[in-house]
């Protein structure tokens, strides 16, 4: 029977063939459904939200520190957003401060997804809800800031803001100016000690004139007041902050040269008076004219205390006693 | 006791008539010669007792579901099987017997047919005489009662021609098979069967036993019988 | 009438084959010639569908190959030639293959048994044809034509990775690593699903052709032609509809 040898073969050759393409095929179904065998490197479901995916499809590469770590398995439509689930290395380490976004890949179209590590913590793939950044679309954006600034610039918005803000930086800027060379009172009392010296010599004498005092002891209170205030960094670095930011608002607009010069004057300006600021209460700090020392040397603020304790003693004996026997022990109780 | 009976049988393929109101009866364990020129529907006649084909009008009466075995024209042997795996094919396929007695009955049809030693050859290895054998074999490897044969010796040679009549004949007699033999040779007709029915444009013109059928008046039968014995001189 | 009478026997013989699916396994004979007619399925045709699907797989990666070079974008041949393999191509060449090499000889066998009266004599047996006959080829058709198919798909792409790596300058290991980063598995289901179809299809066509044999010899010829032709364009019509049904 030569026909059953013959099968025999036969079978044998159409079980080996039906066998390797079972085997090729099972091969195949198990990597294309993400499990990479070569590499032996396990994969992850990892969801990130987005806003929008900017033509992100099915597929889609997904890269981490510049090599692909996996594939956007599916894109599911949300409410008012857009997960995508991708298929990732497990090894990929996200952190708190990751950035995950969506990258076109050429000219011709296609897309990236592209993560960044982050320096935070390093947050669970399987349990974090990421969120994706919403992808620069170019030209929206070169549209909105051209209708934005037609906008202020039509309106005379902006026009107003800086001539407002000029004005504002220039009485700031001539009071500082001022107070350094020394006018007006303050100006004085920063600029001259020989106001302490009188000061010293008036209280000395003061004892004599109980209202005289009353009216020393606030404004040095006041003095007190001012002098804490500019000691404070919070206030400086306050105000130097908002200069920052406005000035690289204005270097990244493109505006038209008038503005441009209006406002780099405004922060010129601006960065004058916090320097001045500064300075004074650099000054200040040494101890230098007058509210310095007030501010540095407490033995004067006791001094005039101790002399109010003393005058309300004497005023008490004054009404008791002859005047001139008041004055007499006032004089050398003060002394 | 009549077996098969076909009453007032019609049958038409398309516009051709082939059987109109053909009426006969065949009784157990006779040999029943069907003669006729060709395309008359004598085939036809055999695939109305099987089935294998209906009636338009009229009935077939099979009684006693006797088990029927059918010798085809070619044989009908399947080419990729041997002879012994053509015969064992029916037991096979609708019997639930074991590969021992599926044997014993194989071989046995084939002693009957002579074809012991064939038993290994496929069918385009032996000659048309031994396929007719085999498929004989086959025919009866069932214990058929009925044995319907189709042109059973044609085109082969006398020799064996008178072997396949003898065949047929032992077995009518050793195993009381009642059998319909379909042929146009009216010779062999008369050696072999007890009756013959001469069946022209799908009528039975005569059905009688073969020495009344001799000397049959109705000019039918004389035309059939003068031209046959003129085709064979 | 009688293109509808012809598809309804057809539609008969295609569910009467289906439902005996499950006889092929009940007896040793019939397991036995279900696995001749797997090697006469599979193995027979595998130097036809290798040469049609690594010429397939060639042609596509130079015809895309050289499109994709006018934009430098060579590194997708990969997957160009794998997608339209994969969803397409591949079911479709080993689908003509099977119809021209396995559907035109069923056709042609059962048509010579017809008019040799060797189905009748099965009838009268009391032997199904299409569970001796039909469920065994047309079943072998089913299980074959998805794995020839898949094996279309390997041979081609490695065709196309061939003409890419000698001709396009393509790394053979990038093609192939773009070819399988774009395949997807609903690609492949719907790929093995239509040569799943393809392969009934062709089997059903073949038999119901072969079975309605006649009129002798010259009948078995325009069986073989018919089954041919109904299976080509059948294998078009189906592919289409299958695509458009699972890629919207």
């Amino acid at each position: 029977m030569s026909r059953s040898k013959a099968s025999g073969f036969s079978d044998l050759v159409t079980g080996v063939f039906m066998l390797s393409v079972l085997a090729l095929l099972g091969y195949f179904t198990i990597v294309i459904s993400g499990i990479d065998l070569i590499t032996g490197k396990e994969k992850v479901d990892v969801r990130v939200v987005f806003d929008q995916v900017g033509g992100l499809k099915d597929h889609d590469n997904v890269m981490y520190r510049g090599t692909k770590v996996g594939t956007v398995d599916r894109i599911v439509l949300g409410d008012r957003e857009v997960t995508v689930i991708m298929n990732i290395d497990k090894d990929v380490i996200l952190r708190e401060g990751y950035t995950i976004r969506v990258q076109s890949m050429s000219l011709l179209g296609g897309n990236l997804m592209v993560l960044e590590e982050g320096e935070g913590l390093v947050l669970d793939l399987l349990s974090t809800d990421f969120k994706g950044q919403t992808p620069t679309d170019w030209m929206k954006d070169v549209q909105d800031i051209t209708a934005n600034l037609n906008k202020i610039t039509s309106s005379g918005e902006i026009e107003a803001t800086i001539s407002n803000l000029k004005s504002a930086t220039e009485k700031v800027n001539n009071v500082i100016a001022k107070v350094e060379s020394g006018e007006g009172t303050v100006g004085k009392l920063i600029q001259d000690d020989s106001v302490y010296e009188d000061l010293k010599v008036t209280v000395a004498n003061a004892r004599e004139v109980t209202d005289e005092f009353k009216g020393v002891r606030t404004v040095i209170e006041n003095v007190t007041q001012i002098t804490e205030k500019l000691k404070d960094d919070k206030y400086y670095d306050e105000l130097e902050k908002g200069l920052t930011a406005f000035r690289t608002a204005f270097e990244h607009l493109d505006m038209g040269e008038d503005l441009k010069a209006s406002a780099n004057e405004v922060v010129v300006k601006a960065n004058d008076l916090l320097g001045t600021l500064n300075n004074v209460a650099a000054r200040l700090e040494q101890g230098e004219g007058t509210l310095g020392k007030l501010a540095t040397d407490d033995t004067m603020y006791n001094e005039i205390n101790a002399l109010i304790r003393d005058m309300r003693q004497v005023i008490d004996n004054y009404r008791d006693t002859t005047p001139i026997s008041t004055f007499g022990s006032l004089a050398t109780g003060a002394l | 006791m009549s077996i098969i009976e076909f009453k007032n049988v019609s049958k038409s393929f398309d516009s051709l008539v082939v059987l109109d109101g053909l009426s006969f009866q065949v009784e157990k364990g006779e040999i029943l010669a069907i003669v006729g020129p060709s395309g008359t529907g004598k085939s036809v006649t055999l695939k109305h007792i099987v089935g294998l084909l209906d009636p338009d009008e009229g009935e077939v009466t099979v009684s006693g579901k006797p088990r029927i075995g059918y010798l085809f024209q070619s044989g009908a042997l399947l080419a990729w099987m041997t002879v012994y795996e053509n015969v064992a094919l029916p037991l096979k396929e609708t019997t639930k017997l074991k590969d021992k007695e599926i044997e014993e009955l194989v071989m046995a049809a084939l002693h009957e047919v002579g074809l012991e030693d064939a038993a290994d050859k496929y069918p385009g290895e032996i000659s048309g005489g031994m396929q007719k054998r085999a498929g004989l074999a086959r025919a009866i490897v069932r214990r058929a009662d009925v044995v319907l044969y189709d042109e059973p010796t044609s085109g082969l040679d006398p020799v064996t021609t008178l072997t396949i009549h003898k065949l047929i004949r032992k077995l009518n007699r050793d195993h009381g098979i009642t059998s319909i033999v379909v042929t146009h040779d009216i010779q062999g007709a008369i050696h072999l069967a007890d009756r013959i029915m001469l069946i022209k444009d799908g009528k039975a013109v005569e059905t009688s036993k073969v020495e009344d059928f001799v000397q049959s008046a109705n000019p039918v039968v004389q035309e059939f019988l003068e031209a046959m014995k003129g085709e064979l001189k | 009438m009688g293109f509808v009478r012809e598809i309804g026997a057809a539609g008969k013989i295609g569910l009467g084959t289906v439902i005996r699916f499950p006889t092929v396994f009940r007896s040793r004979d019939s397991r036995a010639e279900f696995s001749h007619q797997l090697y006469k399925t599979g193995i027979s045709t595998l130097p036809v569908v290798t040469v049609v699907s690594l010429f397939t797989g060639m042609i596509m990666a130079l015809q895309v190959g050289l499109e994709l070079r006018r934009f430098n974008q060579e590194i997708y041949l990969g997957a160009a030639v794998m997608i339209s393999l994969i969803r397409e191509m591949a079911p479709f060449s080993c689908g003509l293959c099977l119809a021209s090499c396995v559907g035109s000889a069923i056709a042609a066998e059962l048509g010579t048994m017809k008019v040799n009266d060797e189905i009748d004599a099965l009838r009268i047996m009391s032997i199904s044809p299409l569970k001796f006959l039909a469920v065994p080829r047309v079943l072998a058709l089913c299980v074959m034509a998805p794995l020839l198919a898949f094996y279309c798909c390997v041979i081609g792409t490695i065709g196309g990775g061939v003409v890419g790596a000698t001709q396009l300058g393509v790394d053979f290991g990038q093609f192939m690593s773009s070819a399988m980063s774009i395949a997807e598995r609903k690609d492949l289901f719907v790929g093995l699903v239509k040569a799943l179809v393809f392969g009934l299809t062709i089997g059903v066509v073949a038999v119901s052709k072969g079975l309605g044999t006649k009129l002798g010899a010259t009948g078995v010829g325009r069986a073989t032609q018919h089954s041919v032709i109904v299976n080509f364009l059948l294998i078009l019509m189906f592919g289409y509809m299958i695509t458009r049904l699972c890629y919207q």
